[in-house]
């Protein structure tokens, strides 16, 4: 080495595309969780024009993780990563891809709404609610641990989410238990009703399980350990 | 990305970040190794060992005594004027740098291939037979070069030209009839410099899975600056750095997957990352 006063070069254009990298997969999870409460709400309002809009938008979500995963191919076959700048590109991929299927679950929910048209509710919805509000907040917290980087952060938000992840399966189950009930006994356009309901909550309680998964990819980040 | 301070540029790698074997079924171990040039240290306390029919990568920066360290695996250093070796290097547990040990003996077991092809300017053939000859094996010389050459899969493609000059025919197959001749007189270990950065993408690629494949039966010590080389083929890698005092130091050594995955050494990390360097 010439100098060592030189020892922090920097690469500076690879440091700015992985920047890049970051920001646009905080935009598409930014995105991602638009979409998610746009399509609850629709669904609890019966707004079948906000539930269209959630639809229509799920094209900027495909074409935002297209952009990433090309940026991805670009800084692997330009840059030839290694060890962290390896991991982070990795990891990016496999986020980029929760975070499309998240929103095709909100896509999905708002397409239940649209299905469900002008059906009277059966009653009003208050767990399907809770348990969007709660993959939400999973959701901002592995993206919140996708950014720190810092190992013991991202395991304690992992640890964390594994909880709520638990919880949210109790709470969907209960949600199955009381719409088999409903299917059982109400009206033929109640039982309808319910099937589709039993639908959005799939779709929330996978929202929940990918959120997780995002808090492990985040995790690989710092530790390269994929388990 | 993260700093480095000058201090830490100054250090060798914590014990704990080098990798420790089995000492039985280490081929070659050397332990507080120290070169001297007249008053300049090059590497200072190297310890490390090497198993038995691995891979090992040197990687680091230019003038970190890569290099250096790899000539005194065979005593190539003794050539170097002024070149003053401290400490030790036991080959299967015996001490290379012994007063009983002929230098030239040790340079057969331990054969090397330099960064430029350098092949005696004489026939393909001749440049095989040379060492087995000079170690007084004169029957079978055929099966010998044949063998070697095979061994070094560059037969084929220089079968029908033995009597040609080894300058005749091109870089790539001239650096594998350095390593066949290297390999003619059945070494155990082979050190490299930098043995493909002379070469052109398919000739590179040919040493490579040369390397890969002598390596069930030979142990290989390979200096590279090629990041992606060392990845591809190495079990193990060693990285050294040289500080403001110029010393070169042992870093770390560890798996593949740790140097090039997730070192542990802030400076592996900036080196392997194309930060330092």
């Amino acid at each position: 080495m010439d100098n060592n006063n030189d020892l922090n070069v920097a690469r500076q254009g690879f440091e700015g595309s992985l920047n890049k990298l970051q920001s646009d997969i905080l935009l598409l999870g930014d995105l991602v969780i638009q979409a998610i409460k746009k399509s609850i709400h629709s669904l609890k309002t019966r707004n079948i024009e906000e539930s269209e809009e959630v639809i229509k938008d799920d094209d900027n979500i495909d074409e935002l993780e297209t952009q990433i995963q090309v940026l991805c191919v670009e800084l692997i076959r330009k840059e030839a990563p290694l060890a962290s700048d390896l991991r982070r590109i990795v990891s990016a991929l496999q986020i980029v891809d929760e975070l499309e299927r998240i929103g095709d679950y909100a896509e999905g929910i708002a397409k239940i709404s649209v299905t469900m048209g002008k059906l009277i509710p059966i009653n009003e919805l208050v767990l399907i609610p809770k348990m969007a509000e709660s993959s939400v907040n999973m959701l901002s917290r592995s993206l919140e641990s996708y950014t720190l980087r810092d190992f013991s952060t991202c395991s304690n938000i992992l640890e964390e989410l594994r909880a709520k992840d638990k919880e949210i399966n109790a709470m969907h189950k209960q949600v199955q238990k009381e719409l088999l009930n409903t299917i059982k006994h109400d009206s033929a356009e109640g039982g309808e009703q319910a099937t589709y309901l039993m639908w959005a909550a799939h779709n929330l309680e996978r929202i929940a399980d990918r959120s997780k998964n995002i808090a492990e990819r985040s995790l690989f980040q710092v530790t390269g350990e994929i388990n | 990305m993260q700093k480095i301070d000058n201090q830490s540029i100054t250090s060798s790698g914590s014990d704990e970040n080098i990798i420790k074997f089995d000492q039985s079924n280490n081929i070659l171990q050397c332990e507080n190794l120290s070169v001297n040039y007249g008053e300049t240290i090059a590497i200072q306390k190297v310890s490390m060992g090497i198993p038995r029919n691995s891979i090992v990568s040197l990687i680091g920066p230019s003038g970190c005594g890569k290099s250096t360290l790899l000539r005194c695996f065979n005593r190539m250093n003794d050539l170097i004027p002024q070149a003053k070796v401290e400490g030790s290097v036991k080959f299967f547990q015996n001490e290379i740098y012994s007063d009983k040990v002929d230098p030239t003996e040790i340079r057969f077991k331990i054969g090397m291939v330099f960064q430029r092809p350098n092949p005696f300017p004489k026939s393909i053939y001749e440049n095989i037979a040379f060492g087995p000859k000079i170690n007084g094996l004169t029957d079978n010389l055929d099966e010998v070069v044949e063998t070697s050459l095979r061994r070094a899969a560059v037969w084929d493609e220089v079968k029908d030209r033995l009597n040609e000059s080894a300058l005749s025919i091109s870089g790539g197959q001239q650096q594998r009839i350095c390593i066949a001749r290297a390999l003619a007189v059945n070494p155990q270990v082979i050190l490299m410099d930098e043995p493909a950065s002379a070469l052109d993408p398919i000739s590179t690629q040919s040493i490579e899975d040369l390397i890969v494949e002598l390596s069930s039966e030979v142990t290989i010590l390979i200096v590279t600056h090629n990041m992606q080389q060392a990845t591809r083929i190495s079990d193990y890698a060693a990285f050294m750095l040289s500080g403001e005092d110029r010393i070169g130091r042992l870093i770390e050594y560890g798996t593949n997957e740790q140097i090039f995955g997730n070192p542990r050494d802030n400076r592996t990390e900036a080196y392997v990352t194309g930060r330092i360097g």
